[in-house]
């Protein structure tokens, strides 16, 4: 999102014939226009949502994150600090291809976790691949009883296909 | 002979400095826009001018983050900086020097507020300084320049502040606390003083840039 | 252990550019920026102080000619071990210092003299020769997604995932993990773009959005990875890309 968004007309030296988009945008949007159906109150499981920098700090997607949340959970937990200054998963900028860095990563995953077990949420929403590895080394590390789901398997879940 | 020195450094020396520190600035920030508009060459204006305002007005106000998560850091910022500009330019002897010298004149604030601020001043200095050197994990951080422009920007003011109370020898005084000030003014483009431009300038930079994801970074 | 001096000036000089001027000299190193970091949450040292990770950089910049291995390897552990370039000290820095920004060209400096770390120089190597970083085929990724097409067409029976198709809405791109370790996410985000009715296409030649020459500091490796997905992306004549999750 970052390389494409915003690095690359900077490293190519022109501007893009296209716009990179974030799949929260498009899903909020398909939810905002109606075309998106999503059954209300699917989840009822306490859940939290981990705000990646990608595409929350990076592409300010807190609001429509949240709009997504809100319409298929039903006991919906925010982390403190959360949005655009919620703590990095402990993943990102390539952290989980340097094995020679990890032991620093999983000290550093320390604030997150407490925000996670603060909320008492059993599962928690990850909205990229790096912040699922990340908040899954979290919570093993630090032993904080939470399952992590991508959020498109917890849309996709929640999607009414009858109604569609 | 130190009324000679006193009287080279109110009046020649003033424009040597106020002229180097100006023009010193103005470099800093015309090389700035060089760069940029060479890094950005080819590329569309997508500067948002909205966003890098509210970026610089929520700092200039303690209306961020920062201010929550610091708050005496950010209570002694405002101590040093507010006096350092009000009694720079507002003190009476600074203006009545500035219409000697150059011709202008603007109102002035009551002396004894003049002294209140610059015991503000001083005290946030020294809190600063002390963060600096105790603070376990700022004292890894700290470079003898830190200190150093702690320093030169704590000695107009103590001098200052001597020579209005009439501490020591009034003239002596006087002419240390001038020649000091020169010190900073000369130094200041070259040094991380710049910031009395660049915050401006990054500020609005940064501002612009999360104001593309709307996002303030505040 | 050696390094290339003229490689080395080459690199400082391209990465010295206003912001990096303006930042490495305005930094007060007054370290309220340490709120913003998770390593100094949890580990509260002074190596964890965003401010430090400019440190060796700015050393760089200082001692210009006079660059030891020594520094360099500094620079390397401090700005590839010790962050994530989440952004988020930025939001804490009263000058608004782009700190990241900062160790990536830091990062940048340590790629150019072939220091990267091991790991991210395989992946990324990976992702240049096959065009993504877990170099999986063209034709296994074709063969994935109609395999999990016709899992979701049980599901959808009207569901499509239409490859190179001009002119299309979006470009939809994935991670390729997706495709190698987790075809299950195909599937979901298939569904979900055909359940909201997007109008949208598969490129067979570039499906990787994700881009390890970014993680790296790697500027012309990173260029070309996007490059990738630039040409597809402009070839189709779409609006938009999504980008990996």
């Amino acid at each position: 999102m970052k390389a494409l968004g915003f690095e690359a007309p900077l490293w190519l030296k022109r501007t893009l014939g296209f716009e990179a988009t974030p799949p929260i945008k498009v899903w909020a949007d398909g939810l905002a226009t109606g075309r998106l159906k999503l059954k209300k109150g699917f989840h009822t499981v306490p859940v939290t949502f981990q705000d990646s920098c990608n595409f929350i700090r990076n592409a300010g997607m807190y609001r429509q994150s949240r709009q997504l949340m809100a319409a298929v959970a039903t006991d919906f937990r925010e982390m403190h600090p959360a949005g655009n200054a919620t703590y990095c998963c402990g993943n990102g900028g390539g952290q989980g291809l340097m094995p020679e860095y990890k032991k620093r990563k999983i000290a550093a995953m320390k604030a997150k976790a407490e925000c996670i077990r603060a909320t008492g949420a059993s599962l928690v929403v990850v909205a990229c691949h790096n912040c699922e590895d990340g908040i899954q080394e979290t919570c093993k590390a630090y032993e904080v009883d939470a399952k992590i789901e991508l959020f498109s398997a917890y849309l996709a879940e929640a999607i009414d296909l009858d109604e569609a | 002979m130190i009324r000679a020195v006193y009287d080279f450094a109110t009046g020649p020396m003033l424009w040597f400095s106020s002229a180097f520190f100006l023009c010193g600035l103005a470099y800093r920030l015309v090389r700035y826009r060089v760069l940029m508009s060479k890094a950005r060459q080819g590329l569309p204006a997508d500067f948002r001018p909205g966003w890098a305002l509210a970026s610089i007005v929520h700092f200039l106000l303690p209306l961020n983050r920062t201010a929550r998560s610091s708050p005496w850091s950010t209570l002694a910022g405002f101590g040093l900086h507010i006096p350092l500009l009000v009694v720079g330019l507002f003190f009476s002897a600074h203006v009545v020097m500035v219409e000697q010298r150059f011709g202008l004149s603007w109102p002035t604030i009551p002396d004894a507020w003049a002294d209140g601020l610059t015991v503000l001043a001083l005290a946030s200095l020294a809190f600063l300084a002390g963060k600096r050197l105790l603070h376990p994990s700022l004292k890894g951080l700290t470079e003898g320049k830190d200190l150093a422009v702690l320093g030169l920007v704590a000695l107009p003011l103590l001098t200052g502040f001597a020579a209005h109370q009439q501490w020591g020898e009034s003239l002596l005084m006087l002419t240390l606390h001038v020649l000091s000030a020169h010190a900073v003014l000369i130094v200041a483009p070259f040094t991380k003083l710049t910031h009395m431009a660049l915050f401006f300038v990054s500020r609005a930079a940064t501002g612009s840039d999360f104001g593309k994801r709307e996002v303030g970074p505040w | 252990m050696n390094f290339d001096a003229d490689i080395l000036d080459r690199t400082m000089k391209e990465k010295a550019g206003a912001r990096l001027e303006m930042w490495l000299s305005i930094c007060s190193r007054c370290g309220m920026c340490a709120e913003g970091c998770h390593y100094y949450a949890s580990d509260p040292r002074p190596e964890h102080v965003p401010s430090y990770r400019i440190k060796p950089l700015l050393d760089l910049y200082r001692r210009r000619g006079k660059v030891t291995m020594e520094m360099l390897e500094t620079l390397r552990d401090v700005c590839y071990g010790t962050c994530t370039m989440c952004q988020r000290c930025t939001m804490y820095c009263p000058h608004g210092i782009g700190i990241a920004a900062l160790v990536h060209a830091a990062r940048g400096v340590a790629a150019a003299m072939g220091m990267t770390p091991s790991g991210l120089a395989s992946g990324l190597q990976n992702a240049l020769e096959f065009g993504n970083n877990l170099a999986v085929t063209e034709e296994n990724f074709v063969d994935t997604v109609e395999w999990q097409l016709e899992e979701l067409q049980q599901e959808m029976p009207d569901a499509e995932a239409p490859m190179d198709r001009e002119g299309a809405e979006y470009l939809l791109t994935f991670h390729p993990r997706d495709i190698k370790f987790y075809p299950q996410n195909l599937y979901n985000y298939l569904k979900l773009y055909n359940a909201a009715g997007v109008d949208f296409t598969l490129s067979t030649r570039a499906w990787d959005s994700t881009n390890l020459g970014l993680f790296a500091g790697d500027v012309p490796a990173a260029s070309r990875l996007a490059g990738n997905v630039i040409a597809a992306a402009e070839a189709l004549k779409v609006r938009a890309v999504i980008t990996a999750e």
